[in-house]
């Protein structure tokens, strides 16, 4: 435990923690580039009328898909975990890193469901049966992954920024750390 | 009673400090936002016709395997 800085540390060596934050950064990261290389084919589906393109295009949103992204979000969703319970931050201590697990949670959710989506269009778009008409008529999962990407980007804004608020949760809890210390309670200006 | 907020040695009544923060300001603000997209998300889902992956498709599960570059397997 180290009492020299203003909170408790928690458990995790300083070699851990910086090998944690190194996988949560790279999983992170390369979720948002991912979905990102997913957006180039997505709007490929949504503006193309060329067969060929098309059923490319589908095939590799599933590829991407299965294969990339829902990896990268249970990594980066996991290492996300280890890091808020390994370090002074917590889960529930601080707005940031509430809302980010919050988001981070229902993006993954979210992302669960469309792969069934994304896989039958690219089911369909691999089918030598199915017509040019057919294929020219199916949908795009643009609003999905637009809305995934803003998502993304204001978990980044918010992890690195790291905007001040703390929970009741975190106050009380610093309160007691304060109190095990023989520190006094702190106030609020 | 003496208010327990209040610092007694300075004459200053006015309070020093509460026990718990508040809720900040940019954490409403989130809040706020989340709200409206979340009741935008609704009023489409309402008046778009449905949602969910049955919605693309006239089949629903997939019969193919896309875990690896290269020509799906069934």
């Amino acid at each position: 435990m180290d009492f020299r800085r203003g909170a408790i540390e928690m458990t995790m060596s300083p070699g851990l923690r910086t090998f944690a934050l190194a996988a949560h950064l790279t999983f992170s990261v390369g979720w948002v580039g991912a979905v990102g290389a997913y957006l180039a084919l997505d709007a490929t589906v949504a503006t193309s009328q060329d067969t060929q393109t098309l059923r490319a295009a589908y095939i590799g949103m599933a590829l991407i898909v299965v294969n990339v992204i829902v990896p990268l979000a249970f990594a980066s969703l996991l290492t996300g975990l280890i890091m808020s319970l390994g370090t002074k931050w917590g889960l529930f201590r601080h707005y940031w890193v509430l809302i980010s697990l919050v988001l981070t949670v229902v993006a993954s959710a979210v992302l669960l469901v469309e792969t069934r989506v994304v896989r039958s269009l690219a089911d369909m778009a691999a089918d030598p049966a199915t017509s040019s008409e057919h294929l020219r008529a199916m949908p795009s999962t643009l609003p999905h992954s637009v809305g995934g990407i803003v998502v993304l980007l204001v978990i980044l804004v918010l992890n690195v920024s790291k905007p001040r608020g703390m929970t009741r949760y975190g106050w009380r809890k610093q309160q007691a750390e304060r109190t095990q210390r023989g520190q006094p309670a702190a106030l609020v200006p | 009673m003496a208010d327990p907020f209040t610092d007694p040695g300075s004459g200053d009544d006015r309070p020093v400090g509460r026990l718990t923060p508040g809720m900040p300001r940019w954490v409403k603000a989130f809040l706020i936002v989340a709200l409206v997209v979340a009741l935008l998300v609704v009023i489409l889902l309402l008046t778009g016709g449905g949602h969910g992956p049955g919605r693309h498709m006239s089949s629903g599960v997939s019969s193919r395997t896309w875990t690896s570059v290269g020509a799906p397997s069934r």
